[in-house]
């Protein structure tokens, strides 16, 4: 602040010297004699004064520019208010000018009149008629005296010497002390006589030989080497001498009339003084015509320095303006681009903008209820700052997963239990469209399209279980999603909550078959044992005392109780293997290879069927048990023989490949069977428990492998083929699963 | 905001034509600065002091001409320096001293006058030549007392003349220095100077 003020004061000095020079000018130009010598000076001092401001105005106006192609705040406000105080101040300013111009050229003009040039022509004329008319009686009354110091000379002789002062005019010459003999006539008598103020005889070549004077001066007034040639050449000489320090003096030089034919010629030189009204009225004229002519020549010149001058004026005055335009716009437009800026500041989100309140006027108001507005602002989002944050903490503490959406299904939140179910990283989701979701994670497809599908519905309230595979394996989520609206904004959004239940539901599935599995086994194999022990017994009590034929018929019947019971102990202890809690003993098993060993023994058994193998070679070692797997394998060939229909070729095909898409590398197993294919309505329950597509078996080989494969991490699907068969599908994450139930591997069996 | 190509050839176009203008003014004004000749400077010792005559031809432009016809007068400066000749550095100067004097028309008097601003004397003569010529003769000009001149180093004096501009009435004077026909001056003129 302190340095624009010294600033503003410096240009003010400048703009006031400025100013007082332009005055020095037109007074010097006035009267020369008071600041002439100056004039230059100043002329100078007010050029480089002018040059200064302009580059003041070049700066003011290439700052300005910079700060308009950087769309300042405040630049166009101030660019405006000073093309408007430029036209304010400049128009008044031209118009001036060019009337003062005109006045100026008239004034000048005015001074000179052609009546005023003739009078004063006439007046010098005049002037010259009377002197000349004093210069000839002058002249007369010399030649009566030189014709009075001839007569005298003739008397007397020549003269014996000549004081030769040529001296005074050659300084090579020396001084010769003479006499002149002038007879009678007394030379000094002859000069009181004549008024004279001073009166010398010269000889021929201008050496002094006496001369009287009125003053003190001993040196006298010589005639030049013009007049003594003119007078060699017998003519006399009167000419006007200016004055010098006192009047006017008349000169006038005669031939001193020679009566001796001997005698050398001699010059009588004489000055004479006007007389002092002559003397003052012959000097006004001469002075008042030498400066009218010295006007009338400096006329144009005059005007130039004027116009220069006002042109000066003009131009000083224009910088000086527009020099204040540039701070007094400045000065207006600076609460305003400092509010210009401190909205800015607001709209990128800067709430701590305060502006310094410089006014009391409306301006000050408008920076003071600004200030007002930014300290609320600042509140407020502070405290909306700590709700979020409480939300976050809150949203980051929860286990399951939140996703909101707005009323474009774009998200607005995912909190961190959300990106650890959806094993997602930290990538910034807010504000894009659920699909994005899938950009990156191409396995939350049907994630994406059941909670699209959901959202679009507008239920309210909806609840939905989506599974997901991804690289940790088959994963299903519960999802609970509710409409949100936004304060009282018709539009309405979506808070979707889901939680990751594959380990519970597969949990409450094994417990429940378990239990299931468990009563049965208990149930039915309890009497087993005595029907079997009973049926043996009648067989071995009666067999030998009944006649061949009865017995044959007991011996069939009991085999074939005896048979059953066995079949049924079989069967009740699958289901208690199926009920048994696993025991996975996972090592690093080739599949290919495992596979291998188990269709040939399917193979050999079967040498009718036609097996189609197609391994993918250099697969992976997988981390599972094998054990269990050559279970998986044995169930799915045998399901798969077992599938064609009697009479029909048996082809069965087997196939292994890695997976690379998506979810990361997984290995795929395909086992298809040429037979009728699955029944429609059992397509989506073949692997629960006593769900078969065959009119004999358990129902439980398919619930084996499902379990036994989702042990693993993995998937199972059957599907029917497009033509004919079906076929079964088992996807295995290639790196070392971790199983579903996680405590399962370590849990001893109860 | 981008200049427009007519404003940058428009801009491009003045700042030639300033730099022409300022190469002409360099080389115009020296050209007319040297017309004044002097012919010759005799210098010579006696009673002690050292004087120097001075002998120069003065022409007047025609403008100068008729500014003296018109009443002005024609202040014409001699600059005069004797100067310690040295061999290494610059010379150094004894003596600085400027000789002014004017030429004026008397219209009444129908005469020119020939002033001498330091002595105060005057020549009045009839006809301009004359007074050119008086104006070009300076004699017996006091440089320096022979007492202070060193006699043992090299000395040499120069000499230059020229119109005075500063000396016209104060509204020629922009014109006078814009306008390379009141530009009137010698060159330095250089004589030894034996005491």
């Amino acid at each position: 602040m302190k340095r624009r003020t010294y600033a503003a004061l410096g240009v003010a000095l400048l703009a006031l010297s400025l100013l007082g020079s332009l005055v020095l000018i037109g007074a010097a130009l006035q009267n020369s004699e008071r600041f002439g010598s100056l004039f230059s000076l100043l002329l100078l001092t007010n050029g480089l004064g002018l040059a200064g401001f302009v580059i003041l105005l070049v700066s003011n106006v290439r700052q300005l520019v910079g700060q308009l192609r950087s769309r300042q705040a405040g630049a166009r406000l101030t660019l405006r208010m000073v093309l408007m105080f430029v036209a304010l101040s400049v128009t008044p300013l031209l118009v001036l000018y060019g009337f003062s111009l005109d006045f100026l050229k008239r004034g000048v003009d005015s001074w000179f009149d052609a009546r005023i040039d003739s009078a004063l022509q006439d007046a010098l004329e005049l002037s010259r008629s009377a002197l000349d008319l004093r210069m000839r009686e002058l002249h007369s009354q010399t030649e009566q005296l030189a014709a009075e110091l001839g007569r005298g000379q003739s008397g007397s002789g020549t003269s014996s010497g000549v004081l030769d002062l040529s001296a005074l005019r050659n300084p090579d010459s020396m001084v010769v002390a003479s006499t002149w003999d002038d007879g009678d006539a007394d030379l000094e008598l002859l000069r009181q006589r004549a008024k004279a103020d001073e009166l010398s005889i010269l000889s021929q070549d201008g050496g002094l030989l006496e001369t009287s004077s009125l003053g003190p001066d001993l040196v006298p007034t010589l005639p030049t080497s013009a007049m003594l040639l003119q007078l060699r050449q017998g003519r006399s000489y009167i000419g006007l001498e200016p004055p010098s320090t006192g009047g006017f003096m008349v000169r006038i030089a005669v031939n001193i009339p020679n009566q001796g034919l001997a005698s050398e010629r001699r010059i009588l030189h004489a000055l004479y003084a006007l007389s002092p009204r002559m003397n003052t009225l012959a000097g006004n004229v001469e002075h008042a015509y030498a400066r009218y002519n010295e006007l009338d020549y400096l006329r144009d010149k005059l005007k130039l320095s004027f116009v220069l001058t006002l042109t000066l004026v003009l131009l000083s005055s224009i910088a000086v303006a527009t020099w204040a335009a540039f701070v007094s716009a400045r000065r207006l437009s600076a609460p305003i681009s400092a509010l210009a800026a401190g909205t800015h500041a607001v709209t990128a989100g800067d709430y701590t903008t305060t502006l310094p309140v410089t006014s009391n006027d409306e301006i000050g108001l408008l920076v003071s209820s600004f200030n007002a507005m930014t300290g609320h602002i600042a509140r407020a989002r502070a405290e909306v700052e700590s709700q979020n944050r409480y939300m976050n903490t809150l949203l980051s503490e929860l286990s399951s997963g939140v996703i909101a959406l707005d009323d474009r299904s774009r998200i607005t939140t995912l909190n961190d239990s959300g990106r650890q179910i959806l094993a997602m990283e930290d990538a910034p989701l807010e504000g894009q469209p659920l699909s994005a979701l899938t950009n990156r994670h191409a396995w939350l497809q049907p994630l994406v399209d059941e909670l699209t599908a959901s959202v679009a519905a507008q239920d309210g309230r909806w609840q939905r279980e989506i599974r997901i595979f991804n690289s940790e394996g088959r994963r299903t989520l519960m999802c609970r999603g509710t409409a949100m609206s936004f304060g009282s904004d018709a539009r309405q959004g979506q808070v979707i909550v889901f939680d990751d239940i594959t380990a519970l539901a597969k949990g409450q599935r094994d417990a429940a078959w378990s239990e299931v599995a468990r009563r049965l086994a208990h149930e039915i194999k309890n009497p087993l044992t005595p029907i079997q022990l009973s049926a043996e017994r009648l067989r071995q009590k009666y067999l030998a005392k009944m006649a061949p034929a009865d017995a044959e018929t007991l011996d069939r019947l009991t085999s074939t109780i005896v048979q059953q019971v066995e079949t049924m102990k079989g069967m009740v202890n699958t289901f208690t293997d199926y009920a048994r809690p696993p025991v996975i003993n996972q090592g690093a098993a080739d599949v290919n290879a495992l596979l291998s060993g188990v269709i040939d023994l399917y193979r050999s058994a079967n040498p009718e069927a036609e097996f189609i193998i197609d391994l993918a070679p250099d697969l992976p070692s997988v981390s599972m048990d094998a054990i269990r797997f050559r279970q998986v394998f044995n169930n799915l060939l045998k399901n798969a023989l077992e599938a064609h229909a009697q009479g029909t070729p048996v082809q069965v095909t087997v196939q292994t490949r890695e997976l690379s898409a998506g979810a990361g590398r997984h290995l795929e197993i395909r086992i298809a069977d040429a037979g009728e294919g699955i029944r429609d309505d059992v397509v989506g329950s073949v692997f629960e428990p006593y769900v078969t597509n065959k009119t004999r078996g358990t129902g439980l080989g398919l619930a084996i492998v499902k379990k036994i494969v989702e042990e693993h991490g993995g998937m199972v699907t059957l599907e029917n083929n497009p033509g004919r068969g079906a076929c079964a599908i088992i996807t295995l994450p290639l790196q070392p699963a971790v199983p579903a139930s996680g405590q399962d591997t370590h849990r001893s069996q109860p | 905001m981008a200049m427009s190509p007519f404003m940058r050839a428009t801009v491009s176009l003045l700042q030639r034509a300033a730099w022409a203008l300022l190469a002409c003014a360099c080389l115009c004004l020296p050209a007319q600065a040297a017309d004044i000749e002097i012919l010759d400077v005799r210098g010579q010792s006696r009673d002690g002091f050292y004087f120097m005559d001075l002998d120069a031809r003065i022409p007047l432009t025609p403008d100068m001409q008729d500014a003296v016809e018109s009443g002005v007068p024609l202040r014409f400066v001699f600059d005069v320096q004797l100067l310690r000749t040295r061999r290494y550095v610059w010379d150094a100067r004894l003596l600085v001293l400027r000789r002014a004097m004017r030429l004026e028309r008397h219209a009444l008097a129908g005469k020119y006058v020939v002033h001498d601003e330091v002595s105060q004397q005057r020549q009045v003569l009839a006809s301009l030549p004359d007074a050119l010529e008086a104006l070009g003769q300076l004699r017996e000009v006091t440089l320096a007392e022979l007492d202070a001149l060193p006699t043992d180093l090299p000395l040499r004096g120069r000499v230059r003349a020229k119109l005075d501009i500063e000396g016209l009435p104060a509204p020629m004077r922009p014109v006078a220095y814009l306008s390379p026909s009141w530009y009137l001056g010698s060159g330095w003129y250089t004589w030894e100077v034996t005491p």
